[in-house]
């Protein structure tokens, strides 16, 4: 570790009054871990405003605010913060030291800050320390539990962004391609007054001047064009989103057109089976007689028989009488005798007296209108006796029709209310401008094509137009060497290019991986989260499983901690200068699998981690889980009665 | 048989007008002579005698717009029913309505007390499941 | 970062060496407003690698 807090001294600094120091103990063998416990109000964020003060002062409001109240009352003009570390092998001690100054009835505060490096008072001292801990990026290392919602953001300000940056080293990249650009334009220079304005060399100046205007066009116009076109696609990925929404409308609407083609439909059924019972009803009086006709179809049918057995009788008649009148022999052959004759005759009078009364009964309504009624009755019965049972099948019909159409009714309702405030001139709007856009995209593109090409053939001519002047350079000792510097300063600069795009593109990989490594050994849901996505801005998002983001929002308070732990971490890995990292009351929305697991990940940082705990942060019950890697405890004090706090070492 | 006489028209009791009208203006039934035939079926289907002593009131419909197979229903089965029943068996047209109506105002004075708390949907259902509900007996 | 400097060194043709002492000149600028007498190092660097050459 090249950053390690050695010994803190605090006077008068808020709640401690008079002077307090703290040594911190020597961290080795992994044991990287130093607490500082106490509960709230007792001063654990005082002590993290000390560092921010310490480092980077802070405003003259917050500065009376921090001078200790009974120091003020005694009469105690002075606040100091000082802090011995080491750095890169030195020891640094930094002092920064406010006198208050009376005037009138206000106290004026006055600052001073001191660097001492190895003994040695240095001047400069704000630049050297801004050098070891940029104040942009004082956020990502003295970490407020309580402001966890800012590292969770879904926009980062340039300021973050060019913090996060610098954390990475970036900027010294971005600088050195600038600085080596104005070497060049130095240099060039040079080589002009070197050749001198005249003859063949002034030509070739004045071409390489014409071709660089020109690049230097073709370049503006090429950034212009980016610029217009990462605008277009901005405004097509918003219109894309639009769409997406209004496609889920769409088929809305056209589930409501759907849907009311449908109602119609069982409109008219409905219609059509209403019909259907008008009919039924009309005809029911008809379906209650069926039993009565039933009866008399089968009495009717028994009188209009009858004449069959007129006929039995009749034929019988007519045998009986041939016998007796014609025949002298028996049906079986033999002779008839009187007994016989007697019994036939007696037969035929019974056979005439049953024609007789038959006739007399049967001729009284007439054959033909029975039958006439008989037809009627079973004409009716077959007309209505299968209809009978079809009067509840259309009941239910009519009852199943109903239930579909309310149904469909609640449909369209529903509808029709997601519906409201989308009108369809909307839809074809956003279509046309998509569209449009389009053609303005692809027209874009082929005008960069033909720029490019252009800036290539100047770039290309250009190139060969120094090394013409190159060549009428290189005639001297002077000219030799303003040539080779030439040539490595151009060299150098294209592989800073090549390196800066490299490099951010690289360190965001980084991040991301060391984030989502850290956030899938953190969090809950390692089934559902695959890992983190750092955006080109540096803000977060975590991705799950099938490759969608969750929206930053939709997180809890203890997953966005997570989060944001995950984030910072992975910066602090990542940092070419690592500081120590501070984390006050940090575990605040944090249930105990979340802290335990986050607590095994800080040893993974190679720095000193100072966590300013409540017994919320670091329950008594937990504290065995970090005795591996705890280098240090200690424990803030307050003597209420004098109201100063107070920190005592844990033994 | 005795026919009915096309000129001849129906008449309900006016006690039972009011629900004759409300059952055509719900839409149970098209007309109120259709509600006092379906009424009078009820009645020889449940064995009723006809209603007798009452103020009559003209419908005002001709037995002419009866259909024919409701027509010839009543005809066949007046007879034979006032026979099996012992009561007077009409002689003439005239008589034959007076005993469909009269056996319509029975019908309907039942049903006017099964159907009074019963919603159309509900009355359509009685009228229409003839095996499973609306029969007395 | 390394790898990065060496194989874009590698690329132009310069020294990975060189590459990485102008990086390491500007990141200790870096906090700095105003890094004077930058383009005067840069050069002194160059120079070096051209006489070591």
């Amino acid at each position: 570790m090249s950053f390690v807090f050695k010994e803190l001294t605090l006077k008068n600094w808020r709640c401690y009054e008079g002077t307090i120091t703290i040594n911190f103990p020597d961290i080795s063998q992994g044991r990287n871990l130093i607490v500082v416990n106490g509960i709230n109000g007792f001063g654990k964020t005082s002590l993290l405003k000390s560092l921010k003060f310490l480092f980077h002062g802070t405003s003259k409001d917050e500065i009376l605010e921090a001078w200790n109240d009974v120091a003020k009352s005694h009469g105690d003009k002075s606040v100091t913060v000082s802090m011995t570390f080491t750095h890169n092998k030195s020891l640094c001690k930094i002092i920064r030291e406010v006198e208050f100054k009376e005037r009138g009835n206000t106290a004026l505060p006055s600052e001073s800050l001191t660097l001492i490096v190895d003994g040695v008072e240095r001047d400069q001292a704000e630049d050297k320390i801004s050098q070891w801990l940029p104040k942009d990026v004082q956020q990502f290392v003295f970490f407020d539990g309580a402001e966890i919602s800012r590292y969770a953001k879904k926009q980062h300000d340039q300021g973050v962004k060019d913090a996060i940056e610098r954390v990475l080293g970036i900027p010294a990249i971005r600088n050195l391609r600038t600085d080596l650009s104005r070497l060049l334009d130095n240099l060039e220079e040079d080589q002009e007054t070197l050749v001198g304005l005249e003859g063949k060399s002034a030509t070739l100046i004045a071409h390489i001047n014409e071709l660089e205007a020109l690049e230097e066009n073709y370049r503006e116009e090429k950034e212009t064009h980016l610029e217009q076109k990462s605008g277009i696609e901005e405004t097509l990925s918003d219109l894309e989103k639009e769409a997406t929404k209004i496609e889920v409308i769409e088929a809305e609407r056209k589930a409501l057109l759907d849907k009311k083609a449908r109602q119609s439909d069982l409109q008219s059924d409905l219609d059509e089976t209403e019909k259907h019972i008008s009919e039924h009803i009309r005809h029911a009086p008809l379906y209650l007689l069926l039993p009565k006709l039933r009866e008399l179809e089968s009495e009717l049918n028994a009188k209009v028989k009858i004449p069959a057995s007129h006929e039995k009788w009749e034929r019988l008649e007519i045998v009986y009488s041939d016998l007796i009148e014609n025949g002298e022999k028996c049906l079986c052959g033999r002779e008839l005798d009187d007994k016989s004759e007697r019994h036939l005759q007696e037969e035929l009078s019974k056979v005439r007296s049953t024609l007789e009364k038959l006739k007399s009964t049967s001729g009284k309504g007439g054959k033909k209108e029975m039958t006439n009624k008989l037809l009627s009755v079973s004409q009716i019965i077959n007309l209505y006796g299968e209809n009978q049972n079809s009067a509840s099948e259309i009941l239910r019909k009519r009852s199943s029709l109903n239930i579909r159409l309310e149904e469909i009714e609640n449909d369209i309702s529903d509808l029709n209310t997601k519906l409201e405030g989308h009108e369809l001139v909307e839809v074809q709007e956003l279509f046309r401008q998509k569209a449009d856009l389009r053609n303005r995209l692809e027209e874009l593109q082929e005008s960069l094509g033909v720029l490019k090409e252009n800036m290539q053939k100047t770039v290309d001519n250009l190139r060969d137009k120094r090394r013409e002047l190159d060549q009428l350079t290189i005639d001297n000792a002077q000219g030799h060497r303003l040539v080779q510097e030439l040539n490595l300063v151009r060299s150098s600069q294209a592989a800073v290019d090549g390196l800066l795009n490299q490099a951010i593109e690289e360190r965001r990989n980084q991040i991301e991986k060391l984030s989502s490594e850290v956030y899938i050994s953190i969090t809950n849901k390692p089934e559902e989260y695959s890992g983190v996505r750092v955006k080109e801005d540096y803000t977060l998002e975590v991705i799950r499983r099938d490759g969608t983001s969750v929206d930053n929002t939709k997180l809890s308070s203890g997953e966005k901690e997570v989060l944001a732990y995950s984030f910072i971490t992975a910066l602090n890995r990542s940092s070419i200068t690592p500081v120590p990292f501070v984390m006050d009351t940090p575990f605040g929305h944090l249930d105990s699998t979340h802290r335990e697991k986050l607590l095994k990940n800080l040893p993974s940082l190679n720095v000193q981690v100072f966590l300013l705990a409540t017994d919320r942060d670091l329950p008594a019950n937990e504290r065995d889980k970090i005795d591996d890697f705890l280098a240090g405890e200690f424990e803030i004090k307050r003597d209420q009665a004098a109201a100063r706090s107070y920190i005592e070492e844990i033994v | 048989m005795i026919k009915f006489a096309e000129q001849d028209r129906f008449f309900i009791s006016e006690d039972l007008m009011g629900l004759a009208d409300k059952l055509v203006e719900e839409k149970t039934f098209e007309t109120r002579v259709d509600f006092l035939l379906y009424a009078a079926a009820y009645a020889i289907r449940n064995d009723l005698s006809p209603a007798i002593d009452f103020k009559r009131h003209d419908l005002g419909m001709r037995a002419s717009s009866l259909p024919s197979n409701l027509k010839i229903s009543f005809e066949i089965i007046i007879p034979k029913y006032c026979e099996d029943k012992s009561i007077s068996i009409p002689s003439d047209p005239k008589g034959l309505m007076n005993t469909v109506c009269c056996l319509g105002v029975e019908g309907a004075r039942k049903l006017s007390d099964i159907w009074k708390s019963m919603s159309r949907s509900q009355k359509l259902n009685h009228i229409l499941n003839v095996e499973k509900g609306n029969i007395e007996k | 970062m390394n790898d990065l400097i060496k194989e874009n060194a590698l690329k132009y043709e310069i020294n990975s060496e060189m590459l990485k002492s102008l990086i390491n000149l500007e990141q200790e600028k870096v906090h700095l407003q105003r890094r004077r007498n930058v383009t005067k190092e840069i050069l002194e660097i160059i120079d070096k690698y051209i006489q070591n050459k």
